[in-house]
């Protein structure tokens, strides 16, 4: 340090270096600086298909034209979120329409957990973020602060709006330990996100701990899963949103005490009915768009587990769901609420599914499912007519969310 | 190599005399930014990039980095154990966590451009490895360890930045708590909780996970914690 302080002292007047102030002429070896680091492939026509893994701050990337074929396998894992020593838990992941880009929710961590956010869902303190990554490149272009424990996050079909939950059940357990019984003052709130400059629009408290969002088609209605045994109605035209909560049973619990813990939802493109899965009753009870009342003669009954994240035919005609503990796919008909056939995951390796999602061509279910939360989980590619699986690949700690990116219908 | 790499660059600034108007090669501007705390404008920083890294092979002897060397890191493919996947975003997160930089530095800046042909400068591997940084995420008590060792860790790791223990003498920054006087605050500031976990937290999380200060961690990698038990035998905890 004292010669080359020296040596540019000496050259103070009209010196080339001063300190760390750039000298007057620099020559550059290296025309495109910062180029190194790891680059994955960015997606052709065949699509991509994003699993997030919460537990481990990663995304799994697989060719989505893979799928059925040998080649069906990790194409890479890539980290996602703002802090590579913090565990950030990555949630759900929302695809823009055109493909471009891909949202993603995180939590931040526990204080005195660092098991991270995840390590026990929704009971996160600080607020979380949405992040955008390029589709392209998976690198992060925008994020936006919202509340503690980001759950779900969609997006419209002109890609402009985001809807992002918060999953807060810390909020209710705090709530009620300070002895307030007013569910109002439980409830979190629906980020309302600008997709482009990725800033929020509105936050509308909708109920105690939502989870699942989803539009009606005309996307004027957001559905939202509540785990105080609800189901948010909210009405986005109005200003502010308008919200209104319908309890999926007779005999519903409250936000402390739930019998039914919706969780999941699933909106028919034919029929506009909100299919909410409840994980304590094992029950996917059925919401009339038209007179907003639960349609309790076609609830799903008889599921050897908790229901979680369905996915409906193009047509309406059939629900296929997942659910836990016997870890299989239910195939359901949605005019009678009945199980028509079930997909046995768990010979195929699956521990605790948690979504699936079609391929375009409906040809194909793929189940994620989270593992045992040590291990890796894993996706599974499922032929529908078949009723089997076909391909499974081992992907990161706690996956819990499935999308595609792109591909052909 | 730190002072040869000095020497060099205060040689080719005589070399090329005052009033020579032949370009600054930019790996020499870049060292000469590796080395100074003013490439971050925060008035409040005092890391360097060599507070934290090496640039030998091997660290010198005494030196117990929370950063690994930088010899060989410009194609490592990946950093921070995997977590970042860009040089430049690896370079930012320190910038902007630990040296306080108030916004990222930008890919195409002098200084930039600099620093990243400086570790292009000492990365003759092109095929180097990513390297492990293991995070200890919940912290646990460590054996103890020998306190000969715990004091040689001490200098190794700690005195740069918090001084001599007892009295912070020679420390970078006021900022740094003196050791292990501060952990005499612990009772009132974290009650119910024994000093020595609280240390071990800050070692081991730096100021993340809701820890605060300016801290780096300490990984797995960088301290084992053999290291760490002969650390708080050391400071009495």
């Amino acid at each position: 340090m004292p010669a080359l302080a020296l040596a540019l002292a000496a050259c103070s007047d009209g010196a080339k270096v001063d300190g760390v102030t750039p000298p007057e002429e620099l020559e550059y070896a290296h025309p495109d600086p910062w180029v190194e680091g790891t680059v994955v492939p960015p997606p052709g026509p065949g699509g991509r298909i994003l699993i997030t893994n919460s537990l481990d701050d990663t995304l799994s990337l697989i060719e989505l034209d893979t799928v059925g074929t040998p080649g069906f396998k990790e194409l890479a894992r890539v980290p996602v979120g703002l802090n590579p020593v913090e565990l950030e838990g990555p949630h759900h992941t929302a695809v823009s329409p055109t493909g471009d880009f891909y949202y993603v929710g995180i939590s931040n961590y526990v204080p005195g957990g660092g098991s991270g956010p995840h390590g026990s869902h929704g009971t996160g303190a600080d607020d979380g973020y949405c992040l955008k990554l390029d589709a392209r490149t998976n690198r992060l272009v925008g994020s936006v602060r919202v509340d503690p424990n980001p759950g779900d996050v969609i997006v419209s079909a002109d890609g402009r709006t985001l809807y992002q939950t918060h999953f807060d059940t810390l909020k209710i357990s705090e709530l009620a330990r300070q002895g307030v019984t007013d569910e109002r003052k439980m409830d979190a709130r629906l980020a309302i996100i600008d997709a482009a400059t990725m800033t929020r629009k509105a936050m509308v408290p909708v109920c105690p701990a939502p989870h699942a969002v989803r539009l009606s088609a005309d996307e004027r209605t957001a559905y939202v899963a509540c785990w105080s045994d609800e189901v948010a109605i909210v009405d986005l035209t109005a200003t502010p949103p308008a919200v209104q909560r319908v309890k999926v049973a007779a005999g519903a619990g409250t936000a402390v005490s739930p019998r039914h813990e919706p969780y999941a939802l699933t909106v028919s493109p034919t029929t506009g009915e909100a299919w909410v899965s409840s994980m304590a009753s094992r029950q996917v009870q059925v919401l009339d768009p038209t007179t907003r009342a639960m349609d309790p003669l076609r609830t799903v009954q008889g599921l050897r587990g908790p229901p979680m994240f369905g996915a409906f035919t193009a047509d309406g005609r059939t629900l296929y769901m997942p659910y836990q503990l016997a870890d299989a796919l239910a195939v359901i008909d949605p005019a009678t609420g009945t199980v028509r056939s079930e997909v046995d995951l768990a010979s195929a390796g699956c521990v605790n599914a948690h979504q699936v999602t079609l391929t375009p061509d409906e040809r194909y279910g793929l189940v994620v499912c989270e593992g045992d939360h040590t291990g890796p989980g894993t996706l599974h590619a499922v032929d529908l007519m078949e009723g089997v699986v076909v391909g499974t690949v081992r992907v990161g700690l706690f996956p819990d969310s499935v999308s595609l990116l792109g591909g052909r219908p | 190599m730190r002072l040869a790499g000095w020497s060099v660059v205060a040689l080719a600034a005589l070399a090329t005399g005052c009033g020579d108007d032949a370009p600054v090669k930019a790996a020499e501007y870049g060292e000469v930014l590796f080395n100074d705390a003013r490439l971050s404008t925060s008035t409040f920083n005092s890391f360097s990039c060599a507070t934290c890294h090496a640039t030998t092979p091997t660290p010198a002897a005494g030196r117990l980095d929370s950063g690994y060397t930088l010899y060989d890191s410009a194609f490592r493919g990946s950093w921070w154990g995997g977590y970042e996947t860009r040089l430049l975003d690896a370079v930012n997160f320190c910038y902007v966590n630990f040296m306080r930089g108030v916004a990222p530095l930008p890919e195409d800046s002098p200084q930039s451009r600099a620093l990243y042909e400086y570790l292009v400068s000492i990365s003759p591997n092109r095929d180097a490895k990513p390297l492990p940084f293991t995070v200890v995420k919940d912290a646990a008590e460590v054996a103890r360890g020998d306190k000969a060792r715990g004091q040689e860790v001490y200098r190794a790791a700690c005195q740069v930045c918090h001084g001599e223990p007892h009295t912070g003498a020679g420390r970078n920054t006021e900022l740094a708590s003196v050791l292990p006087e501060v952990t005499r605050e612990y009772d009132e500031v974290f009650p119910g909780v024994p000093p020595s976990l609280v240390v071990i937290e800050k070692v081991r999380h730096g100021q993340f996970f809701g820890v605060g200060g300016n801290m780096p961690p300490y990984s797995l990698e960088a301290l084992s914690d053999a290291d760490l038990g002969a650390l708080l035998t050391f400071l009495e905890l």
